[in-house]
């Protein structure tokens, strides 16, 4: 009875659930007119499927693809055995609107039809063949292969694509061959192969423009940078030779890209922005988003932010072409950019829409897995960012404070989460952390902060790994990178000494404009104090000294690392002028709790920084002005002052310095451009 | 910790209720992989998670054989240390011994799975454990399972119809509508929930002193009726906002319903709660409209609100706006409008609904509407095909036109000049002001006077009435704000535009800025309403394929220029909160894309009629009525009744004088339980009945010697009938308990609960 009883509730629970969740059914609307219906006219309907094709040529010189469009798929049902309908959507579909799988299925469908027609190669080649006595359609049949092979080769069947151009080679040779299947044997692994196969193109006369491109990348990957500079500079006056069709800014670009692993980096920011400066520079976004992120690794920010404005204002002039293709690495490049100057709200935002499963950033040769990398180690980033900046909100309530502190520990978790996937990505989808190597992939993160992401390795196999890829560097510079990892890895499993040292290596290799790097350093450098600091004894008064020297020099460099690191800047002093006492304590004691430490007296004047409070009782209530100032510059450095007359004003106001305090401020100069040799008598 | 054997109803149980806690776990790990990656293979997790549940069966075994934990604890300790041991181990000899770079991170790799794998591990060993000897642990459990669900799930909530991503992802890729997906999946968990808690409210508790369950019915019955409570919070939740779906729906899809009755607006002014991104249709050009006027943008077009009936634009009646079809999607329609094509063309569009539309929308005037072949009826809800006269002129060349029919009747003109303050005009001749107070001026019909002292204030008197229009749009533009939380107060019947229009910071969405345009240019004599539809971006559209979703749901503001017929005029704020724009996922188009086989769809359509809803869709709609629902809920009342009166009542209708006395005590008993002196657990009749006439003053004495006799001495005892105990037994009741404490025991579930069990 009583399992009948609950059974009924169930069943009760389900039906009325059921009974709620009914919709209104669709009313069907009473025909309007009346009459009979007509059919729709078609002015096509006489028309023979010939006549629809040359129609559907006509139109797409005409700039009229969706017309045209209509007119072939009329035209595959007049005649759908005729497989050139097939083959024209085939290549519309490819070249114009980019749906590789449509064009595929288009694009077989018209070999199929060809081939009953016809015959294939084979048939060709086989002199007993009744077909290959029969009149053949070379050039078409030449065509098919080459758009099965480019649609293959976009819906990443190298495989498939190879064949075919095996295929292709036994009857035909064309300019563009030698690049394709130079393309196709670098996706397959075969680099070396692929660079034989691109040099005899050359040598035969090959479509200069795309293989002397296609060896230059080939070239890089075998690290003879020098013979792959030359390559590119070779594309690059192929290029300019076709006026205004020519893509200049692709070998620019990759060009680029090599200076950048040679940190010959003066030179890599003037490649892409000539490559900028091309007609087709915002074609890709990879131009901006190199210089993006070379100027987040010279703690440039704001001048990042702004080629990233101004990629998508001359994408958006370029109204044909969607922004799908690159939504993700833009959020991903201005998240990043947020991180470091400090604006995490944004930040958040942006890497989260990074992180989303629908962006979707098309062909430009990067493998997903890189992004979600990166998206989910900067996502990870931000959240423990968040946690820390939690931490040092000024609140008016213990119900806040306590939501405060369960939030952060929920992003704290969250953000080991993430680094935990994103170790999982790095070592299951890329190959066991390739994207070490630095400068050297097409990763997407910063290198002076990955070590950080990559702390919990175990510190044996982690610097066995750094050991080797030391080892193995010809890059000098690089080297330093590697030695920023172990260090990082060392000082969180607690090994402080052996990071100590590691840190003390880095630091001298890094130049002065890695700031990031250095910022990294110094950070690790500080975190390393932090831990040998006693529990029971004091730390000495160098060590006291040192450390407020580095996080002063911290702060100067990158502020937001202050901050979202759990650290303190230290201050000489809190001058508290204007006369009004409750506000004056209230800012000082609020203030003081958080991201800012008055020194002892003995350490004066190793810091830097003082905190300026002035609190004066108006009518309309209390204005408070807050700053910095910088005893080395003799100038306040940041400055927020406002109207106070309650707590929860004051609290916002305590907040919105803490903000401002520790956003990044100003870009460091730019240096000058050299001129770059791969342009020599050429721009 | 005494040990006890399991009987056979308990050792049945005992294995049907391990079997459940695997399939939970095993759900609950699919599911959560589906929600969040959790890098480890699922098989692993859910393999890792019945080990754990096993041993954790295993060792409630041994705690009833009472064999000790030694030797399963030995046996744990010795696998963690060999798994820290390998992974140490293996650490330092890859470390030391490989030369490979491929070994370098080998044994991470397999420690970041070990680690996760090893939590499910002790997780499902923890939980069984403490299942099987913490009464409370099902509670706790059937909590969590429910918190869990409902965060899932709550990702849906305000019509975010596409949240949480892949539960959506699964009801698009299935063909379900998703918010009746949601609302299943609601269903099934908490029907689930309630299996669950059928099952294992009567289990054992192993541990205690004594292991047989105590009160495991009542639980049976506390923890159903805390679910019946949560599934009826759940479903009348559900009622109460779903009873205005279309126009609920309207608060995710940029405040546009789908209305289209005479009379109403799908229009509303409350917040908009989001943008959501379920796809609504895919449409494809078949023609090139390269002349767009409003390029970029496009507007497909669906109803029209031309009657202001004093406080908004509803729809009018079908002599008005005849250009619009109103007509059912897969209809048949032809248009009588005659046009002037000079600037128009025929643009043929194809339409495949990928949710439920109650009307047909198209490009501007649709000529003609038929129904096509569904080529994916798994997907598309439905396909049609429309040819419209689209506009190729752009509204800054008909700046000098003139507006309005000149074939229109009087009537017709005043229809589409109706607005706040019209009607009463000629009682304010030679009123000029354009002040703007903060509080209404209304006129003899109670409407707002400040629309026309606006209209006046932002207008030239020399301007042309297209020249104006555009005046009153580009004003509009300048000083609105683009949010979907305006935040103003929304009341019934009142002036939901006022809020927005004369405040300092006009904030709102289109459907404020549709309203308050149409006010102005009516009151400047310009002919005008509002149209609905949608508004998509052709900058993100492929081959002519957009894909429209239910937040690029729109209403804008149209004018009516002689020649031309009704123009898009719409206010475009320079600044907005939110993001205006809907970016379609590009991988989607593709795939519905791929879904249209031109071949098939060139065929021809089949017979008109209305679309056949599917097995399960006539099964539901069977089942779930609210017929079914009245009569379900009064066959439980019916029900209830009758068990009570046979608790109650039984005994008059015993077979023979033995059952007789044991259903008269159970009468007596079960009347007592209903008012809160229910029989404790191991307690004699005899220490009840002296209990109960101690705390309650009942006297239960006679039936309880009735039935003690019955039981043990097998013969009835003369010294009473059993009715005659039971009219004692409840004369001393009524003595006791007032009326109404006795009416209210007639609804308490404790009697039913142990019937078969006094």
């Amino acid at each position: 009875m009583n399992r009948a009883l609950s059974l009924l509730l169930v069943a009760g629970s389900l039906v009325s659930s059921a009974a709620f969740a009914q919709p209104e059914g669709v009313q069907l609307v009473p025909v309007v007119d009346g009459g009979a219906p007509s059919a729709i006219s078609d002015e096509d309907a006489n028309k023979t499927a010939e006549e629809l094709i040359q129609e559907a040529q006509q139109l797409f010189i005409l700039r009229q693809p969706i017309d045209a469009r209509s007119k072939l798929l009329k035209a595959l049902e007049r005649a759908p055995k005729d497989y050139r309908p097939h083959m024209f959507l085939g290549t519309y579909y490819l070249s114009e609107v980019a749906h590789f799988q449509l064009a595929h299925r288009y694009i077989q469908a018209a070999e199929k039809l060809f081939e009953e027609k016809y015959g294939n190669e084979t048939d060709q080649l086989d002199p007993g063949s009744d077909r290959a006595k029969s009149p053949f359609p070379f050039r078409e049949h030449s065509r098919l292969l080459y758009l099965l092979g480019e649609s293959q080769l976009n819906l990443d069947d190298y495989a498939g694509a190879l064949k075919t151009l095996d295929r292709f080679e036994k009857l035909y040779w064309d300019d563009w061959y030698p690049g394709t299947r130079a393309w196709v044997l670098m996706k397959l692994k075969r680099v070396d192969d692929a660079i034989r196969v691109a040099q005899a193109g050359i040598l035969q006369g090959a479509e200069p423009t795309r293989t002397f491109n296609i060896l230059g990348i080939l070239l890089s990957l075998r690290n003879n940078r020098e013979m792959s500079l030359n390559a590119f500079s070779r594309a690059i006056k192929a290029e300019l030779t076709l006026g205004g069709d020519g893509q200049v800014a692709t070998p620019l670009n990759n060009a680029g890209e090599v200076y950048s692993e040679l940190f010959q980096d003066r030179k890599a920011e003037a490649a892409w922005i000539q490559a900028l400066q091309m007609p087709d520079g915002c074609d890709h976004i990879l131009p901006s988003l190199n210089l993006t992120i070379m100027y987040i690794n010279e703690l440039r920010l704001f001048q990042g932010e702004r080629v990233l404005s101004d990629f998508e204002s001359c994408f958006a002039q370029r109204s044909l072409r969607k922004d799908t293709e690159h939504r993700a690495l833009l959020a991903l490049a201005r998240g990043r950019i947020a991180l470091r100057a400090g604006d995490i709200d944004k930040a958040l935002t942006t890497l989260t829409q990074a992180a989303e499963r629908q962006q979707w950033f098309g062909k430009i040769g990067t493998d997903p897995a890189d992004l979600k990398f990166a998206s989910t180690i900067s996502l990870s980033q931000v959240l423990e960012a968040r946690a820390a900046a939690l931490r040092d909100e000024v609140t008016t309530s213990i119900a806040m404070s306590t939501r405060n502190a369960l939030e952060s520990a929920w992003l704290e978790t969250r953000a080991w989460w993430l680094r935990r996937r994103g170790r999982e990505i790095g070592l299951d989808d890329l190959l066991q952390l390739e994207d070490l190597s630095i400068r050297n992939t097409d990763a997407m993160v910063e290198y002076p902060t990955l070590g950080d992401a990559l702390r919990e390795f175990s510190t044996p196999s982690f610097q066995k790994r750094m050991a080797r890829m030391i080892a193995t560097e010809d890059r000098p510079l690089a080297k330093y990178y590697y030695e920023l990892y172990s260090a990082t890895n060392y000082i969180s499993h607690g090994d402080t000494e052996s990071g100590k040292q590691a840190l003390e290596r880095a630091r001298a290799g890094f130049r002065d404009n890695d700031r990031l790097a250095r910022a990294e350093v110094l950070r690790q450098q500080i975190l390393a104090m932090n831990k040998n600091a006693g529990l029971i004894f004091a730390p000495s008064d160098t060590d006291t000294r040192e450390s407020i020297r580095l996080r002063s020099e911290l702060y100067e460099l990158l502020p937001s690392h202050i901050r979202f690191s759990d650290l303190a800047l230290p201050l000489r002093s809190v001058d508290m002028t204007g006369g009004a006492e409750d506000a004056l304590d209230y800012f000082r004691d609020a203030l003081e709790d958080r991201r800012f430490e008055v020194v002892d007296d003995r350490f004066k004047e190793d810091a830097r920084y003082s905190l300026v409070i002035d609190a004066r009782q108006k009518e309309q209530g209390t204005t408070v002005t807050i700053s910095i100032w910088d005893r080395t510059l003799n100038q306040g450095v940041v400055n927020v002052s406002g109207s106070v007359d309650d707590e929860e004003a004051s609290a916002r106001l305590a907040n919105q310095f803490i903000e401002k305090a520790f956003r990044h401020r100003i870009d460091p100069p730019a240096e000058p451009l050299p001129k770059l040799e791969i342009l020599e008598g050429m721009l | 910790m005494t040990s006890t054997q399991l009987n056979d109803s308990d050792e049945s149980r005992f294995r049907t209720l391990q079997r459940a806690r695997m399939i939970i776990a095993a759900l609950a790990l699919f599911g959560g992989a589906e929600i969040a990656e959790l890098g480890t293979p699922t098989s692993v997790l859910v393999l890792s998670a019945w080990l754990g549940v096993a041993i954790g069966g295993s060792i409630i075994r041994q705690l009833i054989a009472g064999t000790g934990l030694r030797r399963t604890l030995i046996v744990h300790l010795v696998a963690v240390c060999f798994l820290f041991a390998f992974l140490w181990g293996g650490d330092w000899l890859v470390t030391y011994f490989s030369s490979s770079a491929d070994y370098d991170f080998l044994v991470t790799r397999i420690e970041n799975h070990a680690v996760l794998t090893l939590a499910i591990y002790v997780l499902g060993l923890l939980s069984t454990v403490l299942f099987w000897t913490r009464s409370y642990t099902l509670t706790l459990e059937v909590f969590a399972a429910g918190l869990a669900s409902l965060w899932l799930l709550s990702g849906h909530r305000n019509y975010q119809l596409d949240a949480p991503a892949a539960l959506s992802d699964l009801a698009f890729n299935l063909g379900i509508d998703p918010q009746r997906f949601f609302l299943g999946i609601g269903v099934l968990v908490t029907a689930f929930l309630a299996l669950y808690l059928f099952l294992a409210a009567g289990r054992p508790i192993f541990g205690a002193a004594n292991p047989v369950p105590a009160n495991g019915l009542r639980r049976v019955l506390q923890a159903t009726a805390a679910l019946v409570l949560f599934a009826g919070l759940f479903g009348g939740y559900t009622y109460l906002v779903d009873r205005r779906y279309s126009e609920q729906l309207s608060r995710a899809s940029e405040g546009v319903g789908q209305s289209t009755d005479e009379g109403e607006s799908p229009l509303g002014f409350h917040s908009a709660v989001g943008k959501t991104k379920q796809p609504a249709a895919l449409v494809r050009l078949e023609t090139g409209y390269e002349e767009n006027p409003t390029n970029p943008m496009l507007y497909f077009r669906e109803g029209a609100l031309s009657e202001y009936n004093g406080r908004e634009f509803v729809t009018a009646s079908p002599d008005y706006d005849t250009d619009v079809p109103r007509a059912a999607p897969g209809q048949t329609f032809t248009s009588n409008e005659t046009l002037d094509a000079t600037n128009r063309k025929k643009v043929t569009q194809s339409v495949y609904l990928l949710s439920r539309h109650k009307s047909a929308f198209a490009l501007d005037i649709p000529q003609h509407l038929r129904m096509m072949r569904n080529p994916d009826p798994q997907r598309f809800d439905m396909a049609y095909q429309a040819v419209s006269l689209a506009p190729t002129i752009s509204s800054q060349l008909l700046i000098g036109e003139d507006v309005g029919d000149p074939n229109w009747t009087q009537s017709t003109r005043d229809h589409y000049l109706r607005a706040p303050g019209s009607a009463t005009r000629s009682e304010r001749q030679g009123d000029a002001s354009t002040e703007i107070p903060e509080t209404p001026i209304l006129d003899s019909k109670n409407e707002d006077l400040r629309y026309e002292r606006f209209a006046r204030k932002i207008l030239s008197s020399d301007d042309s009435p297209v020249a104006k229009a555009d005046t009153i749009v580009k004003y509009l533009s300048t000083e609105s704000i683009y949010t979907r939380k305006p935040g103003h107060q929304v009341t019934q019947g009142g002036d939901s535009v006022a809020p927005y229009l004369f405040a300092e910071e006009k904030r709102g969405y289109c459907v404020h800025f549709a309203h308050a345009a149409v006010y102005l240019m009516r009151l400047a004599g310009i002919p005008s309403r509002i149209a609905t539809g949608y508004l998509t971006d052709l900058t993100y559209a492929k081959d002519g394929h957009i894909l429209l979703h239910v937040g690029d749901r729109h209403a804008w503001p149209e004018i009516y220029v002689r020649g031309v017929g009704w123009t898009v005029l719409d206010v475009v704020p320079a600044q907005a909160e939110n993001e205006q724009v809907i970016i379609p996922d590009e991988k989607l188009l593709d795939e519905l894309m791929g879904k249209l086989d031109p071949l098939e769809e060139l065929t021809p359509p089949p017979p008109e009629g209305e679309r056949k809803p599917s097995l399960p869709e006539q099964i539901f709609d069977s089942v779930a009525t609210k017929r079914n629902l009245v009569f379900g809920l009064l066959g439980v009342l019916v029900l209830w009744v009758l068990l009570k009166s046979w608790t109650r009542h039984a005994y008059r209708f015993a077979r023979d004088d033995r059952r007789r006395v044991q259903l008269a005590y159970a009468s007596c008993a079960a009347t007592l339980a209903d008012l809160g002196h229910p029989r404790r657990f191991g307690e004699t009749r005899r220490d009840y009945a002296a209990r109960v006439r101690a705390t309650a003053g009942v006297d239960v004495h006679p039936v309880t010697d009735l039935n003690e006799h019955n039981a043990y001495a097998g013969t009835m005892s003369g010294a009473t009938t059993p009715q005659a105990a039971v009219v004692h037994t409840r004369e001393t009741l009524r003595e006791h308990f007032p009326l109404w404490r006795r009416a209210i025991a007639f609804l308490s579930p404790r009697s039913i609960a142990r019937i078969g069990r006094w």
